[in-house]
């Protein structure tokens, strides 16, 4: 059961415990870790605006077993390419909005992970395959990695992930992001009339000058 | 004969009242007799004295031998007592006041059109609407508001900046709530009608256009989550 307890560990308590080396997780362990995401999704998605994707259990559980190995990549650090590429491998279905929220649940944990293994190694391979991962999940990534726009489009085409998405940029006060003209209009219309005392400086960041180009 | 001495009930002590000013007059108490002392042997004496309702009047000696009115050998000696002054034996009391209590004014909470404007601070409106909000709205905007509902499904939003939903607005006046718009006849008095009806300041008041209030615990006003708002509304629907 190293999946199932991790998870439990990770949404009870916050804290994990595994083992030393990426091994494959037993077929009863993938089973109830599958009820646990799935009990997990049911709490998150109340918390999701207008109505949440349905629950899908592959995505879910790639994303947790994606998690685990991660955590483990990020301790173990003699770990090479191959393994990493093994270990962490992309989604091998078709992107619905459906996998895009159940892969969230879990993926959303990652940046914490990148910036932990971007300051342990910055060159590392580890590094280089969770900044791919943000640019195709950008719910799930915030910060610096701009993401791919087909998987951007992806999100912002479903209005509670559009929400979602919106919701999280102005949340991490994520200025590069909000800035872009595409999003910008997103953000405007969900501060409304109160940018000046949601987000003080929104409208200084986003200006634009008369021959096109950002004040900042 | 040196002086007279008169003998009372116990439980005629009220009557001594009329006697206080007599000069020269002591009493004692002893087995349930009043004994008094002082008055002159020879003469009349003041009409308040002679009015007592005596139970036995007597003259007394030089060696307080008592001889009964009229009787030429005495029938016993005067006890020996603890004699008081008459005005300390009988003090004054302070009389209880007649007049009738006086009843605290009361005064009828009215509100009257305001001619100033202020920021709104609380919103009343339905839980359908509050809800059909709250599933679409930005995180952002619900950030900074909490809210409670009435049993009949009655939501009360507090924050800002208040969500864009149809419903009565407030304004926050030393913790009561006014209808937007309207000011308290007498707006002196809104610290002291707070401290009234709120006297723990545990909450807020929250006032109708026609003066009637409620109360409103900062225990049952709880942070907007999507979450919180759709649990309470599957509440109400179950």
């Amino acid at each position: 059961m190293l999946l199932t307890s991790f998870l439990q560990d990770l949404l009870t308590t916050g804290s994990v415990t595994l083992v030393g080396r990426p091994s494959a997780f037993a077929p009863d362990d993938l089973l109830a870790a599958t009820e646990l995401l799935q009990a997990y999704y049911a709490a998150d998605a109340r918390e999701i605006p207008y109505s949440a994707p349905a629950f899908d259990a592959p995505a879910a559980l790639w994303a947790a077993g994606l998690l685990y190995h991660t955590v483990q990549l990020t301790l173990v650090r003699e770990l090479d390419e191959a393994v990493i590429a093994e270990t962490l491998p992309d989604f091998a279905g078709l992107i619905t909005p459906e996998v895009l929220y159940s892969a969230d649940l879990l993926l959303r944990y990652l940046p914490d992970l990148l910036r932990l293994a971007k300051g342990l190694a910055p060159g590392d391979a580890l590094v280089a395959r969770l900044q791919a991962l943000a640019r195709q999940w950008p719910l799930s990534f915030g910060g610096p990695e701009l993401p791919e726009p087909a998987a951007e489009a992806r999100v912002l085409d479903h209005p509670a992930l559009r929400q979602e998405y919106v919701d999280r940029l102005i949340r991490a006060q994520d200025r590069r992001r909000a800035g872009q003209p595409h999003l910008r209009a997103l953000v405007q219309a969900a501060l409304g009339a109160h940018a000046a005392t949601l987000w003080p400086d929104f409208q200084a960041f986003t200006l634009v000058t008369t021959d096109g180009k950002h004040a900042d | 004969m040196t002086e007279r001495v008169i003998v009372l009930a116990s439980a005629d002590r009220p009557v001594l009242g009329h006697v206080r000013t007599v000069p020269g007059l002591r009493a004692a108490e002893a087995a349930g007799q009043l004994w008094l002392r002082g008055l002159p042997a020879t003469g009349e004496l003041p009409v308040a004295v002679r009015a007592l309702p005596a139970v036995a009047t007597y003259a007394a000696d030089a060696q307080e031998r008592l001889f009964p009115a009229g009787h030429r050998t005495p029938t016993g000696r005067l006890p020996a007592l603890v004699w008081q002054p008459i005005a300390e034996f009988v003090p004054l009391e302070l009389p209880t006041a007649a007049v009738p209590a006086r009843t605290v004014p009361s005064y009828r909470v009215r509100l009257l059109p305001s001619g100033r404007a202020q920021a709104g601070a609380a919103l009343l409106t339905t839980l359908p609407q509050w809800l059909a909000y709250v599933e679409t709205a930005p995180e952002i905007r619900l950030r900074g508001l909490r809210f409670a509902v009435s049993s009949d499904a009655e939501v009360l939003v507090l924050g800002t900046p208040l969500p864009p939903v149809a419903g009565q607005e407030y304004w926050l006046q030393h913790g009561l709530l006014l209808p937007a718009g309207f000011d308290l006849e007498a707006p002196l008095l809104a610290p002291l009608l707070a401290r009234k009806l709120d006297p723990a300041a545990d909450g807020v008041v929250l006032f109708r256009a026609d003066g009637r209030w409620e109360q409103i615990l900062a225990t049952d006003v709880v942070p907007v989550t999507r979450g919180a708002v759709r649990l309470t509304a599957e509440g109400f629907a179950a």
